[in-house]
């Protein structure tokens, strides 16, 4: 009876332990909705941020890259981020490299995981429950993209005008010189 | 004479040309013929034009609250800035498109004139003080406004000038940026009591997780399931004696038969609950962004000693402490 008592207040205890609260947010432009679209060789950096607006005490992650590390790091010298209660801007910086290899139209699936560090700070429990965070992109290799300046479309109608001009000149020239030949060989006859 | 054709329209239409592109050449000039012309007034004010319009730069939200995501945009006014009615400004934000969810999306602004207009003297503009006005408008979004579809809130500006003139605008598109944001409240779980032997018994209360953040988890993907890594709880007097990680078992509704229902938690392993529809939207209102995990104990060891069992014991060849771990 006393055993089986034991392991009934045990495992009660082990429950009712885990009553804490545990909030955290990754923001960023990308995601797998929104993929990031790069071109071969080309090198992108970009900014996820770590949040704790709704938890009660500060957090500490590590960060790694779990899928697709073959084109995406974290440029941090430190991948471990203490992100304070009340934070919204702890920084994660990532760089991506596609081979110029790549072919156009493969998309990399990349997840960043935040596994949640032990601050010291956490409540007491039989099972300590933490908030941990991934984060999954796309990265889509595409074409690269040769933006049209503002000036280039009203450039090429100057240019083909003149050029139109130049061609009437041209004829112009050769019908004048054809007039004057054709009266010169009228007057030697 | 043929030849005098042909050079008589080459001139015409090298004219024309000329004609049609002298702003091109501006330095075209000619005396304007001498004619009669009746000559009418009209003393009006002519409607402002709005010019320009910068989308907000930063599009972090702020998790399980909100956050001022501004903008701003100038007009021009060809009757002086002074006739502009700045009291008559509107910048909003509204989503075109939030198909998954039916809030309102209206975010209204506050607006007003960013700072003296002779700031954009000789830079953008070469008449600005005296008829361009830069406005700024602060608006607050939150955690849950929609970042997809890509350009989905559209600026939706107003202003009016002395004359009553109304200029709208709303061609400018944006999107906050996707946020994956977690609250996990555990407090309510509890069992009813066990005994060594006991099987298949449900925990009494679920875990409750509210969406902090603006993504929409469905269940379309990894990227959009709950994860959950749990691991053994050790004998906190006898480490060699433990609850295996995979006699708890996971499910998004509550268990009517915990050996074919749920998923089973392994030790330091992550495992993805394949199905989950946690919307975005206010977790404050009930039912909105929030889910339930239960819990299930498939077994307990009739050989288990009376003891406390915990994470927060190192378990013999484990290298640290293992809390269990819940994420998106």
């Amino acid at each position: 009876m006393k055993k089986i008592l034991g392991v009934i207040f045990a495992i009660n205890f082990v429950i009712l332990g885990c009553y804490l609260i545990n909030a955290v947010a990754v923001s960023g432009a990308y995601s797998n909705r929104i993929p990031l679209e790069i071109s071969p060789g080309e090198t992108k950096s970009i900014t996820f941020v770590l949040q704790n607006m709704a938890d009660e005490s500060d957090v500490k992650f590590k960060g790694l890259i779990s899928e697709g590390s073959e084109i995406v790091q974290i440029t941090d010298s430190n991948t471990e981020y203490l992100v304070p209660v009340g934070s919204n801007d702890i920084p994660v910086k990532l760089s991506v490299e596609v081979p110029s290899s790549a072919e156009i139209g493969v998309e990399y699936q990349i997840k960043i995981e935040f596994e949640p560090v032990s601050t010291g700070n956490e409540d007491e429990g039989m099972v300590q429950i933490m908030s941990g965070l991934s984060r999954y992109f796309i990265v889509k290799v595409v074409e690269k993209s040769e933006e049209e300046s503002p000036m280039t479309k009203g450039m090429i109608v100057y240019i083909g005008i003149i050029i139109v001009l130049l061609l009437m000149i041209l004829f112009l020239i050769f019908y004048i010189l054809k007039y004057r030949i054709g009266k010169k060989k009228l007057l030697r006859k | 004479m043929i030849n005098k054709k042909g050079v008589l329209i080459i001139v015409i239409l090298m004219i024309s040309i000329l004609g049609v592109n002298a702003g091109f050449f501006d330095k075209i000039t000619g005396k304007a013929l001498e004619e009669d012309v009746d000559v009418s007034i009209t003393i009006g004010n002519d409607p402002p034009v709005i010019v320009e319009v910068n989308p907000p730069t930063v599009l972090d939200l702020s998790e399980d609250g909100f956050t001022n995501i501004g903008f701003n945009f100038i007009v021009y006014d060809p009757n002086g800035v002074n006739d502009l009615d700045d009291s008559s400004v509107v910048g909003n934000y509204y989503c075109s498109d939030n198909t998954p969810n039916n809030y309102d999306t209206r975010r209204v602004g506050i607006c007003r004139v960013e700072s003296g207009d002779e700031e954009l003297d000789g830079t953008s503009w070469d008449y600005a003080g005296e008829f361009v006005r830069r406005y700024s408008c602060d608006v607050d979004m939150y955690y849950y406004d929609d970042a997809f579809p890509k350009d989905s809130w559209v600026i939706e500006i107003e202003i009016k000038d002395s004359g009553n003139n109304l200029v709208t605008n709303n061609e400018i598109k944006f999107a906050p940026n996707e946020m994956n944001g977690l609250k996990v409240d555990s407090s309510l779980v509890s069992w009813t009591p066990l005994s060594p032997g006991s099987i298949g018994v449900a925990a009494e209360s679920p875990i409750k997780i509210y969406n902090t953040g603006n993504a929409y988890f469905d269940g379309s993907s990894d990227a959009y399931r709950l994860k959950i890594t749990g691991s053994n709880l050790y004998g906190v007097t006898d480490n060699t004696q433990y609850i295996p990680a995979i006699n708890f078992k996971i499910n998004n509704n509550v268990f009517t038969d915990c050996a074919t229902e749920g998923i089973g938690l392994q030790n330091l392993v992550q495992v993805i609950m394949p199905v989950i529809n946690l919307k975005n939207g206010d977790n404050l209102q009930s039912g909105h962004a929030e889910s339930e995990v239960y819990f299930c104990l498939t077994q307990l060891d009739s050989g288990l000693s009376s003891q406390e069992y915990s994470t927060t014991v190192i378990g013999t060849g484990e290298t640290g402490e293992a809390p269990w771990k819940i994420g998106m």
